[in-house]
């Protein structure tokens, strides 16, 4: 089946309306750039690892050292993940939008479409991190000693802050992002406009 | 702009009485996209200009047809 002709689908785009093309073509651009900084930066970071995993081997007893370099790879791979999140969220704003369908360029906050995408987020979140405690530990320890009930409480709180932390990021964005939309309009506005 | 200016387009949306936020709502873009359109800011696809068309009740020629181009 067609994902175009899931029900869900179908009332998912009822909802959020039209996509506006012109933002499509903004937003693949910027995605374009994403992917580029992300594949380059992930890239380096893995040739990195590789060079001074052969360094430590040809040091004998370097071996601990290169345990260091790895929680350093590891902190900065993190980094540069949210640092391209962040110049895409950016990138977008200065665009003057934050999502592409009818919620992208509202006057005012679209409190409810937010509320939504933020707990579709968070219970994605909780559910998948839950899962993911659960089958690592599963790997670790039998299964009459997984901790589920802990597991589920951990992906419940990390889930809460991802829908607190998404929520305020989108109201950020959609204020950053009206600011800079009426600059834009101001500078297409002609007086003869109707 | 990099592109030319779309008066035509300007013309034909002021002649059936639209602001650009109600063309925009009638073809389902932003109106910040057809403030583009109008100021040669971006090229629409084929789809956008005959809905643009549609609403405007003008031909394709008489918007985006450039002899001189």
């Amino acid at each position: 089946m067609k994902l175009q002709n899931m029900k869900l689908a179908r009332k998912w785009r009822e909802y959020a309306g039209p996509k506006d093309e012109r933002l499509e073509a903004e937003n693949a651009k910027i995605y374009k750039l994403g992917f580029m900084l992300l594949s380059f930066g992930m890239l380096t970071l893995l040739v990195y690892q590789i060079m001074a995993q052969q360094v430590a081997w040809v040091h004998d007893g370097a071996n601990e050292a290169f345990h260091l370099f790895a929680n350093a790879v590891d902190a900065v791979m993190y980094a540069w993940l949210f640092i391209v999140m962040i110049v895409c969220a950016v990138l977008q704003t200065r665009k003057g939008y934050v999502d592409t369908n009818r919620f992208g360029q509202t006057e005012h906050i679209p409190t409810g479409y937010f509320l939504l995408i933020s707990g579709i987020t968070g219970i994605a979140s909780a559910l998948a991190i839950a899962a993911m405690r659960c089958i690592a530990e599963a790997q670790i320890v039998p299964i009459k000693s997984v901790f589920w009930g802990a597991n589920l409480a951990t992906g419940v709180v990390f889930g809460v802050t991802i829908f607190v932390a998404v929520f305020g990021a989108l109201c950020l964005a959609f204020f950053e992002a009206k600011q800079r939309r009426a600059k834009i309009e101001a500078e297409l506005d002609c007086p003869d406009d109707l | 702009m990099p592109g030319q200016k779309n008066l035509r387009m300007k013309a034909a949306r002021a002649a059936a009485g639209l602001s650009q936020s109600d063309l925009a709502e009638a073809v389902g873009v932003t109106r910040q996209t057809i403030g583009l359109i109008e100021a040669g800011g971006y090229n629409p696809t084929l789809n956008l200009c005959v809905a643009i068309c549609k609403t405007l009740h003008v031909t394709l020629n008489d918007l985006f047809w450039d002899e001189d181009r």
